[in-house]
């Protein structure tokens, strides 16, 4: 199946990995169906694709990458979605990237409402996270800094 | 909207399992308690406007800023503009993050 995207062009996606999001994606009513395409150009960045909507794609991020403690219950998320986990490695958690503005510096994780993806039944679901800790513009380059600095 | 009149100590009742409880009235704000099946997500309405928000701002990615980050990341460090990158790709990771102690309703913080 090969669907239109605003920053790769026409891509060719293999239909049984798209990923549903049936409590939809927070501020797009009505987009659900997303695919993960990884590309050269932005890696280790991946490109989270709206199927139906060219023009709407997310930057996501390993979390991991840059805070290696970062700590999230999925409990209540998996028992609200009814997923049966059968082995943790089918979850992924990514953060979303905030990259709106033009420094490439400035760019920010969204660490208060992080993407839980199973890949077993390939759904996802937006997670809200109320820490302190977690805010939802976290820089990460200057976090960086300040842990080398520190 | 329904709207109710209720002193501190009453209570309305939501459905067969969900109490809302006024617990407290003071200058300007109102403390209330939910009882609520576990299942049920109990969230202060502007951290869900908050996620919405910050999403409709990640959705206008601007490609070059994008492409420079990687780049960035890609070399862990900073790099000052005019630097050629030479570090090696990051290793892909991707750490599995299993399910831990249950997530706390916002509720129960206080």
């Amino acid at each position: 199946m090969i669907i239109p995207t605003l920053q790769f062009g026409s891509v060719d996606i293999e239909e049984e990995k798209i990923i549903s999001m049936p409590k939809g994606m927070p501020g797009f009513p009505g987009k659900e169906r997303f695919i993960l395409l990884s590309h050269e150009e932005i890696d280790p960045i991946l490109s989270f694709q709206c199927v139906d909507d060219p023009d709407l794609a997310f930057a996501l991020m390993d979390p991991f990458l840059f805070m290696g403690d970062y700590t999230v219950a999925l409990d209540a998320a998996v028992r609200d979605m009814a997923w049966a986990v059968e082995k943790p490695e089918e979850l992924f958690l990514y953060t979303i990237i905030n990259a709106s503005s033009d420094r490439p510096e400035e760019i920010t994780a969204n660490l208060a409402g992080p993407l839980l993806v199973h890949t077993g039944v390939n759904e996802a679901v937006q997670l809200v996270v109320t820490d302190d800790r977690y805010p939802h513009k976290h820089p990460i380059f200057a976090a960086e800094e300040e842990r080398k600095e520190g | 909207m329904l709207i109710l009149t209720r002193k501190p100590g009453e209570k309305v009742r939501i459905g067969d399992d969900i109490i809302i409880h006024v617990v407290e009235i003071g200058k300007g704000n109102v403390r209330i308690g939910v009882e609520a099946p576990k299942d049920v997500s109990i969230m202060r309405d502007e951290v869900v406007e908050r996620i919405e928000e910050e999403n409709l701002q990640a959705a206008k990615r601007n490609r070059n800023t994008l492409v420079h980050a990687a780049s960035l990341l890609k070399n862990k460090t900073m790099i000052k503009s005019g630097d050629v990158p030479t570090g090696k790709p990051a290793a892909r990771r991707r750490r599995v993050v299993t399910p831990k102690q249950p997530l706390k309703g916002d509720s129960n913080k206080e």
